[in-house]
């Protein structure tokens, strides 16, 4: 991590008048958020997490800035810890973070200017590597490493031309196989879990999130947010 | 006894033997060379009884001797290694769920569900019977046995006597042809034994029940008894109506005199062997002879301060089981 | 024939010892569904640990259908106990008490007897569960609401949404119902073979527990053993809570089970036919 930090430093220094093009990027992109005070639509998750059973459910999604968000639903939900829009807030304040160009890519068909964000705050994230389209100045893909959850990743894809907001959010992310003691669990009849020499001990865990019926800025309030038995 | 017999439908005359058993008696009950082994222990050892309708047939031998074992085998508690058992003149031990519905019996201690009322406890037991045993005829057995008005309270709160009384209550209610009472006066006060007898009694004269009663209470079946059988260490030494059995009988006599010397010679001369026994001379003899040893006292001027006798049943068992 | 059976039950249920078994599941019931309530949050978060890392779970976690859920999965290793206390005892107490002859000189073959004493016993398994189900599901559902469940397996964890709850546990009472046949019938048999009425009862439960105890190592040592204990297929009802449904599993433990019982049915059919009543 520290070897990431340090070089991304590097690149930052000698790149210093592609950064400037890499601000102008990311001004695109928060200009474009800026407008938006909060949002609300229909989403559909699928889950597919190894692991873990769970079927797909239908819900609500809501967001306020700066950072409040949930997923109203009748069942049992997986939700990233990462909100959604976590990186369009992260660039909401120029000051916190320094921007550093890293060539192109090609993410799902899109040619990509790659941006990686250095925080400057030292708060929980260290780096966000963000795709953001050559053409369109959308984000199409992020990867945000953290302190305490590791390296996180979202795919955004979008409907039309025109929406800012991405359609379907796939969030991807490592964490470590979930394992419990029979006498704990109950379950006597699980075939034991044994792991193999050299086996890695994290699998991947994929959240995709379908939007529909965006409302954009209808003043969704506080109260929203809070449990409904608290 | 020859019998002649002409069968209508094929015009044969039959001449056939029956044996005198059979038409003299209506016999109930027939066991030939009951066997049964406890691992090596010989508990019966050939056993053979008969027990005629309508009589108390008493089955005496000293404790071990075999007679509970007996009649577990009678009602199917327990299976015989060999012999064979007939009951009502033709069903098997193999056949006993057509014969337990005739049947009664208290085997050992009469045993009840204690949590349950005497009521309730009878009433279960009538649901095993194939034909419904009525409410009435639970009632009127807790009449017999004298149990009304306590047949509500739980079976705990019994007293020993009452328990044995439910226990003929529980023998009764399928108004058995057969009734097998093992020990029946077990462990009760002089009284109940008295009011025991008594329904015994009752159960023979006034309902004409064949009661088998296993005992090694001697007065018991000598009251109580038309017939008897005695067994020891797994063999009927002895079976037969209790009159012929006991007629046959040798008592001891025992004799105080003013001169028991002089008695003892006027003894020996009769050809009895007297032997001191305190102040008295103890001897054997016929019951028929008594008055002729008295006769015999009288006439030598012997003063007769006490002569007495044993039961007779009590020498006759203790002769049979002695050895 | 129903009187018979009627007499058997009033025999079993009158007994006290019959409500030992009930008690404990209503107070078990009553203390899972108290605790949970005031402090369910902290056990599911010490559960979670590991997945809370990255992926957060929200809704209501606690609800109607995971205390039943934890209910049963508790209770299962404690219902054949709390069965074995009532069923060992029904033959071998009345041996004990001295009934049974009484029972045996009246006008019913012991193939009835035995017969009966086992429908019986599958009527107090019956009871104990419809209680369990009164109690646990809908207490339990009354308390907390209903709510998709989470079911934590050794190697995951399963989510089944509230809508297919209600057939699962259904079908798992059904299968814990067979289950408990089983054990019902185990201890049947013991108390066939015994004169008094706690060896039985103990022999039952020692047998449980030690099979329960070899099921629940993870050692490959005890691997070849697991198809063979009977209480190992009892706790295949967790897999009628799993995605997809192991249901060819389930038919064969199921099928297990019921070979065991018919077995030991069969063992406690001869040996008491042929058993001399001294008691």
């Amino acid at each position: 991590m520290r070897q990431l930090i340090i070089s991304a430093f590097i690149m930052a220094f000698s790149l210093h008048a592609i950064g400037q093009d890499a601000n102008a990027i990311l001004n695109n992109v928060r200009s474009k958020f800026a407008n938006v005070n909060d949002i609300r639509c229909n989403v559909e998750m699928k889950f597919d997490i190894p692991g873990v059973a769970i079927d797909k459910i239908s819900g609500k999604m809501i967001y306020k800035k700066p950072d409040k968000f949930r997923v109203r639903t009748k069942g049992l939900i997986f939700l990233p810890k990462q909100n959604p829009f976590s990186q369009l807030e992260i660039l909401d304040d120029p000051t916190d973070y320094m921007a550093v160009p890293a060539g192109t890519a090609v993410s799902n068909g899109i040619n990509c200017n790659i941006i990686n964000v250095i925080p400057t705050n030292g708060g929980e994230l260290v780096l966000m590597k963000l795709l953001i389209g050559i053409e369109d100045g959308r984000i199409h893909e992020s990867e945000l490493t953290l302190k305490r959850e590791g390296t996180v990743q979202y795919f955004n894809t979008y409907a039309s031309a025109e929406d800012f907001i991405p359609t379907i959010m796939e969030f991807k992310a490592d964490f470590k196989r979930f394992k419990m003691p029979k006498a704990i669990s109950g379950d006597f009849n699980s075939k034991p879990v044994r792991e193999e020499e050299g086996q890695s001990k994290y699998e991947t865990g994929r959240v995709k999130m379908t939007i529909s019926n965006l409302e954009l800025n209808r003043k969704v309030d506080d109260s929203e947010f809070v449990d409904e038995d608290s | 006894m020859w019998f002649i017999l002409f069968n209508l439908s094929t015009f044969q005359l039959n001449i056939c033997y029956v044996g005198n058993d059979s038409i003299m008696k209506n016999q109930i009950l027939k066991v030939e060379a009951l066997e049964k082994y406890y691992g090596d222990f010989h508990a019966l050892k050939g056993v053979d009884m008969e027990v005629n309708a309508g009589e108390i047939f008493g089955l005496l031998g000293p404790n071990g001797a075999g007679k509970t074992t007996m009649l577990r085998m009678l009602v199917g508690l327990i299976r015989p290694n060999s012999g064979k058992v007939t009951f009502f003149g033709k069903h098997s031990l193999q056949e006993l769920g057509k014969v337990l519905p005739r049947i009664g019996c208290i085997i050992e201690e009469p045993k009840f569900y204690p949590y349950l009322s005497g009521l309730t406890n009878l009433k279960i037991a009538g649901k095993y019977f194939p034909n419904k045993i009525s409410d009435e005829r639970i009632n009127d057995m807790i009449e017999l046995v004298g149990l009304k008005g306590r047949e509500r309270d739980k079976v705990s709160t019994y007293s020993q006597g009452m328990r044995q009384r439910l226990g003929i209550a529980q023998a009764m209610l399928n108004d058995p042809d057969l009734i097998f009472l093992d020990e029946p006066t077990n462990g009760l006060d002089p009284k109940g034994i008295i009011e025991l007898r008594q329904l015994i009694m009752r159960l023979k004269k006034e309902f004409g029940k064949t009661v088998i009663i296993s005992s090694h209470i001697l007065s018991e079946i000598e009251e109580m008894a038309d017939s008897m059988a005695i067994i020891n260490k797994g063999v009927c030494v002895s079976q037969g109506s209790v009159a012929e059995l006991l007629s046959e009988n040798i008592v001891t006599v025992s004799v105080e005199t003013d001169d028991q010397a002089a008695a003892e010679v006027i003894l020996t001369s009769l050809d009895f062997k007297p032997k001191k026994d305190q102040n008295a001379l103890v001897f054997q003899a016929e019951l028929e002879a008594i008055p002729n040893v008295v006769q015999k006292l009288i006439n030598a001027d012997r003063k007769i301060y006490r002569l007495d006798h044993k039961r007779k049943l009590e020498d006759y068992f203790l002769k049979l089981t002695a050895a | 024939m129903i009187r018979i059976l009627q007499a058997e039950i009033i025999k079993a249920f009158a007994r006290p010892r019959s409500y030992i078994g009930m008690g404990s599941i209503i107070a078990l019931v009553a203390l899972i569904d108290v605790s949970f309530y005031f402090t369910g949050e902290e056990y599911i978060g010490l559960l979670f640990q590991s997945f809370d890392q990255v992926f957060s779970l929200e809704g209501t976690i606690i609800n109607g259908n995971l205390i039943t859920f934890i209910i049963l999965q508790t209770l299962i290793i404690q219902l054949p106990l709390l069965v074995a206390l009532v069923t060992g005892d029904l033959i071998s107490g009345e041996s004990a008490m001295g009934t049974l002859r009484y029972a045996l000189t009246k006008p019913i073959s012991r193939f009835k007897f035995i017969t009966y004493k086992w429908i019986t016993a599958m009527l107090y398994v019956l009871a104990i569960l419809i209680l369990l189900g009164i109690f646990a599901y809908l207490l339990s559902l009354a308390i907390f609401g209903p709510g998709d469940l989470l079911v934590l397996n050794a190697d995951g964890l399963v989510v089944i949404r509230d809508s297919e709850l209600f057939w699962r546990f259904m079908a798992s009472f059904i299968f814990a119902f067979i289950s408990l046949t089983t054990v019902a019938s185990l201890s049947l048999m013991f108390s066939a073979f015994s004169d008094n009425s706690v060896g039985p009862i103990v022999l039952t439960m020692v047998v449980i527990i030690v099979f329960t105890v070899i099921s629940s190592f993870e050692m490959s040592f005890f691997d070849p053993l697991m198809p063979f204990l009977f209480t190992n297929h009892m706790h295949l009802w967790r897999r009628l809570f799993s995605d997809p449904i192991a249901t060819n599993e389930i038919i064969q433990s199921a099928g297990v089970l019921i070979l065991h019982t018919a077995a030991f049915f069969g063992i406690t059919q001869y040996h008491f036919h042929r058993k001399d009543i001294f008691q």
